[in-house]
């Protein structure tokens, strides 16, 4: 049998997009390789360029674009919308299915969270949108609808925490299932980065946790905005002493 | 939440400085852009000969005459006094072989000098900007010097040097990377920076801030490099990246405002351009978007 061409997938994408980073997260998450074509989204509005239209004419990003042979000749794909690229991606290069199960119940509790991120999350990204680029605009009526939607997530991971705690201390509390799938990685960019928008987390402590749940998983990456979590990320630096300062300083009095 | 209250009355510093408050490019004939500068209301327009008109209205509505206007460096800029001097001369973009790249606006609610003071802050790179401008096995700041230049005008910090693992868009491995920064009004930094391609050379990056209240502003900004082989869009992608991890720190900073009294600081050596900067600041008599309480 010959072996089949790796499959070509380029991500048509902007650095700050929090939609974006979704695909990345899962792209990083299965070690996937791709390539990445940058979209000036802003100044540049090339996003609404006749070439990016006729890709999506939503003007919308991201936007995945793959070629791939599964034995019965090249085919290609062009998907918009983070969701359904995470679905692809999921179903096409998971093939122990961690990430969009094959279970009925949690396929079906996964979508209702995709939908969410998009649906439920826009003010909120709208917010962060004008933050980001200077826009004035009242903030208030997209900060409640941002702060009721944080809520949402909020409530449903302390519940989950508490029935956990029973049974295993409360770890590995995730928002469908008992393992980390795309419903993660379409909610955690939009909640993670509700700073840029100018809204605090401190008042959503289970989010918090679950926030940093995320980023201790392997193969976890960071964009702009998220930090990666510091206690690990510095606990690898070896302390360098430098020759210079072995000795104390000289008192300027002296 | 930034306080979004302004001053009634403008300290004469800041009202009689320079600021950009457009891209020319953004303000065709027939476009009025409706923005704010120093907590009052801008409008800009353009005639169809071309001609730039700005009207502004003071926090109680009152009409304000705007005289000084004017294009330079693809920006547009305005003032709301009568400033002595003429908009800062940068010679660098009458000379060729530059790209110049217009980086766009990104709104930071923070004060404009808090967001000078992180643009030639060297210490922040190996935590904040952690493998591009920074790595976190060389955090040591060199020593530098600052230095006043034009009378006191101009604040420079010189010598500047750093080991960046990615300097810039067009870096293929680190590199010890020189830099220099102009701060030529508490609103405007100007970095000249070792060109990786083109050795002797210096590329460009400059921030114009436009405060838009004590607490918020814009930053427009430019680049002006030689970059022979990554496209705009790379670059820019590049840049957007290094900012938006600055804009991450600059809104969880406390004050919002750029505090200025020295019993507010314990500051070290690597920190002298910020206490250059923050003296020189209250000592030329910038009151807007400064905290200079003790305590």
């Amino acid at each position: 049998m010959t072996r089949r061409p790796d499959p070509v997938i380029r991500l048509h994408d902007y650095v700050l997009s929090s939609e974006g980073y979704a695909v990345r997260l899962l792209l990083g998450f299965l070690g996937l390789a791709h390539q990445r074509v940058p979209v000036d989204v802003h100044p540049g509005r090339e996003n609404r360029s006749e070439a990016f239209l006729a890709l999506n004419p939503l003007g919308t990003l991201p936007v995945l674009e793959a070629g791939f042979d599964e034995g019965s000749g090249p085919q290609r794909i062009v998907l918009r919308e983070a969701e359904a690229i995470l679905t692809w991606l999921a179903l096409r290069f998971d093939p122990a299915r961690n990430w969009l199960p094959e279970s009925p119940e949690l396929q079906a509790g996964i979508a209702q969270w995709l939908f969410f991120a998009s649906r439920d999350f826009a003010p909120l990204a709208r917010l962060r949108d004008c933050a980001l680029r200077g826009i004035p605009v009242d903030p208030a009526p997209f900060a409640r609808q941002a702060q009721q939607a944080l809520s949402v997530v909020e409530d449903h991971l302390c519940e989950r925490e508490i029935a956990a705690e029973a049974a295993d201390g409360g770890e590995g509390v995730w928002l469908v299932g008992s393992a980390p799938t795309i419903a993660e990685l379409a909610v955690f960019p939009p909640a993670a980065l509700a700073w840029d928008a100018g809204l605090g987390l401190e008042p959503y402590p289970a989010l918090w946790r679950w926030i940093r749940r995320v980023k201790a998983l392997p193969g976890f990456t960071v964009m702009p905005g998220i930090y990666p979590d510091f206690a690990s990320a510095y606990a690898a630096v070896p302390i360098v002493t430098s020759a210079a300062s072995g000795a104390p300083p000289a008192s300027p009095h002296s | 939440m930034p306080d979004d209250s302004s001053p009634a009355v403008l300290d004469p510093a800041t009202r009689d400085d320079w600021y950009v408050v457009s891209h020319a490019s953004e303000i065709q004939p027939g476009v009025v852009e409706r923005t704010r500068l120093l907590g009052r209301d801008l409008l800009v327009t353009r005639a169809a000969d071309g001609t730039l008109k700005a009207e502004c209205f003071d926090p109680d509505g009152a009409p304000v005459p705007v005289e000084r206007i004017a294009e330079r460096y693809g920006f547009i800029w305005v003032s709301l006094g009568a400033p002595r001097d003429e908009i800062l001369r940068i010679p660098e973009f009458a000379e060729g072989g530059r790209r110049l790249i217009w980086r766009g606006r990104i709104g930071v609610a923070a004060s404009g000098q808090r967001v000078i003071e992180n643009f030639f802050d060297l210490s922040h790179f190996s935590f904040v900007h952690t493998g591009t401008l920074g790595g976190l096995d060389a955090a040591e700041v060199p020593r530098y010097e600052v230095e006043y230049r034009e009378e006191g005008k101009e604040l420079w910090a010189v010598g500047c040097s750093f080991f960046q693992p990615k300097a810039s868009a067009s870096a293929a491995g680190g590199a010890s990377v020189r830099y220099d920064y102009r701060v030529p009004s508490p609103f405007i930094c100007v970095l000249y920076k070792d060109s990786l391609v083109r050795p002797g050379m210096k590329d460009l990056i400059g921030l114009f801030i436009q405060p838009c209240e004590e607490e918020r502003c814009v930053v427009h900004s430019f680049a002006l490099v030689f970059d022979d082989h990554r496209s705009d869009t790379d670059i820019l992608h590049f840049y957007h990246e290094i900012f938006m991890q600055d804009r991450m720190i600059l809104i969880q900073q406390r004050p919002l405002r750029i505090p200025v009294h020295p019993q507010r600081e314990r500051h070290v050596v690597s920190d002298a351009s910020a206490v250059a900067f923050r003296r020189w600041i209250a000592r030329r008599g910038f009151r807007f978007g400064v905290d200079d309480a003790a305590a």
